[in-house]
């Protein structure tokens, strides 16, 4: 009996586990990790494919729903389940205007679970903003 | 009395035993042979994503303006199999990418003039690869066929040379000026020697140095047009329609029997490993099975050999290659150039990565990796469900503890992805 409940709340672990995983991948806002920023992106290639370089518009506001203007980006990324990174150097190339910004040369390599890291800075301070997607 | 007893119970413990033997033989034929169960919906995008008919078309290259002319296929065609190009006249591109295998050679290194350091991957379905070669170290077809012609140990030419065998053949230089305009006139040997190129060969070397910007420029126009037509040519060279596309394409019509009749129950078993528990699909993806991106897998160097760096080697050498998108012989604007523009340079995973090969006609294409230092699928697949540590760097594989007989379907499965090459007739043979 013992067993099956540990069994039991193992399952339940990892169903949590799960669910909480493809919440994340859901998910269409990202709050930067102070919470100073609002983060959400579009692919101009719906849906995401794989294999093929592409371009993203980011759009970034503040808590309070104002577009950020002047914020550097830098942009990494990877799946944290296998190790590795994204198979290129996206950019920010330009500023769109109502906080949106052209990101370039955006690739995915393979399907599954992987995480944009956003390093917002806006003159000395930076935050980081984590996006999760599924491919 | 006792000792019919003991008979008696001797019997009866054989037949308990022979049941038991039955019983584990027709589990096993069981397992094996059981009607394959229906794939989900989800396994049913992955499989409708490794179908032939789900490549997208081949987007233009913009660096090189005659890629997509027949004109310009046709004389690269002729280039291609034509032994002129090279110093001794017996080597040409199909010297070691043979048409009837597949485009490769069957050997571990190739041989040509020398042998080669690496394996001769195929060129079939590279025209979706942003990067060629092994390591990457080119990003376009054209800029990769100009490099055997002057390596020592395959061509072993010099651009010099080749650009004269171009303008003095009456055919090619008719052919060479309807596409791309006069030809220069090299016909002055004192601004055109003979033999000529920045090639290990000293003399042709100096020769090279000795001659004028200008006149290296004119020479370096020819040479990069011959790449250009060699790539107009393997842009066509893509693979034909498989027993598992022919298998993909009926489950989605929702036709289950004939698909079943397409493939046998290993086979299926074998494809439901490769996109499930054998994780094959991470880097096989895609219609062509290959994700075309460098990769660490932990594998050997040949004996007496140290490990290969793979593409941590070359990241450099490509930014500053003459012949790559944005250098002065490309035809593309140099915001075209996406792939070079935002390519990744520093990352700990290059080391000792190599390109992922496409798996179309895997089974006829052996010896396998950038060495050919495995001799079968079989010892891949061992290679890949044992994943040891990588020598340098980091093996991306994890172990996957396939039973044989996994491992077995999985090699069936990839004999389903032979198929002749599309419009083989036309491209798969010497003009």
């Amino acid at each position: 009996m013992k067993k099956f409940k540990s069994l039991l709340s193992q399952l339940a672990a990892i169903l949590f586990l799960v669910l909480a995983a493809s919440d994340l991948a859901a998910q269409e806002v990202w709050e930067s990790i102070s919470g100073s920023y609002i983060v959400s992106y579009s692919s101009k290639v719906t849906p995401i494919p794989i294999n093929q370089i592409h371009q993203w518009v980011l759009h970034i506001e503040t808590a309070d729903g104002e577009p950020v203007s002047d914020a550097k980006l830098d942009i990494q990324g990877g799946m944290p389940l296998h190790d590795h990174g994204l198979p290129t150097n996206p950019v920010a190339t330009e500023y769109l205007g109502e906080g949106n910004y052209l990101i370039e040369g955006i690739r995915f390599h393979m399907m599954g679970d992987w995480e944009i890291t956003l390093e917002i800075s806006q003159g000395n301070i930076t935050e980081t903003a984590l996006i999760h997607l599924r491919i | 009395m006792v000792s019919t007893d003991n008979s008696g119970r001797k019997r009866v413990g054989l037949l308990v035993l022979f049941a038991f033997i039955a019983l584990i033989i027709l589990l096993k034929w069981w397992s094996d042979n059981r009607q394959a169960a229906p794939w989900t919906a989800q396994e049913l995008v992955i499989l409708e994503s490794l179908w032939l008919k789900s490549l997208p078309p081949l987007a233009e290259d913009p660096s090189n303006l005659v890629a997509d002319s027949l004109q310009a296929a046709k004389l690269g065609q002729q280039i291609f199999f034509d032994t002129r190009f090279s110093a001794n006249g017996q080597i040409s591109c199909a010297s070691c990418h043979q048409p009837q295998k597949y485009f490769t050679d069957g050997l571990n290194k190739a041989l040509a003039i020398g042998q080669t350091a690496r394996h001769t991957p195929s060129i079939v379905g590279t025209a979706y690869s942003p990067w060629l070669y092994w390591d990457g170290r080119k990003d376009s077809q054209w800029a990769q066929a100009l490099s055997p012609m002057e390596d020592p140990a395959e061509h072993g030419g010099n651009r010099m040379l080749y650009a004269r065998v171009i303008s003095s053949d009456e055919s090619y230089r008719k052919e060479y000026e309807d596409i791309f305009g006069d030809i220069p006139d090299f016909s002055d040997m004192s601004l055109f020697p003979i033999n000529a190129g920045p090639v290990s060969n000293a003399e042709w070397h100096l020769a090279w140095q000795m001659m004028s910007e200008t006149s290296q420029d004119l020479v370096n126009q020819v040479f990069t047009n011959i790449g250009k037509l060699l790539a107009a040519y393997e842009r066509r060279l893509m693979p034909g329609e498989s027993r598992f596309d022919a298998y993909v394409e009926s489950l989605l019509r929702g036709d289950a029997a004939t698909g079943q009749s397409l493939l046998s129950n290993d086979e299926i078993n074998g494809l439901r490993l490769f996109i499930g528990e054998a994780r094959c699909t991470e880097c096989h993806n895609g219609p062509l099975f290959t994700n075309n991106e460098f990769h660490n897998t932990g594998l050997l160097p040949s004996p007496g050999e140290l490990p290969d760096q793979g593409r941590s080697r070359v990241v450099q050498q490509l930014l500053e290659d003459p012949f790559n998108c944005l250098g002065p012989y490309s035809d593309a604007s140099s915001d075209r150039c996406t792939e070079l523009n935002y390519m990744r340079t520093e990352m700990i995973e290059l080391i000792g990565a190599m390109r992922t090969p496409t798996l179309r006609n895997i089974s006829n294409t052996a010896p396998y990796m950038h060495k050919g230092q495995i001799d079968n699928l079989a010892e891949v697949l061992e290679h890949y469900n044992r994943a040891e540590l990588a020598l340098i760097g980091h093996n991306e594989a994890e172990p996957l503890g396939l039973s044989s007989t996994q491992l077995q379907q999985i090699e069936l499965f990839l004999k389903t992805l032979e198929a002749p090459l599309a419009e083989s007739q036309e491209w798969g043979q010497p003009f």
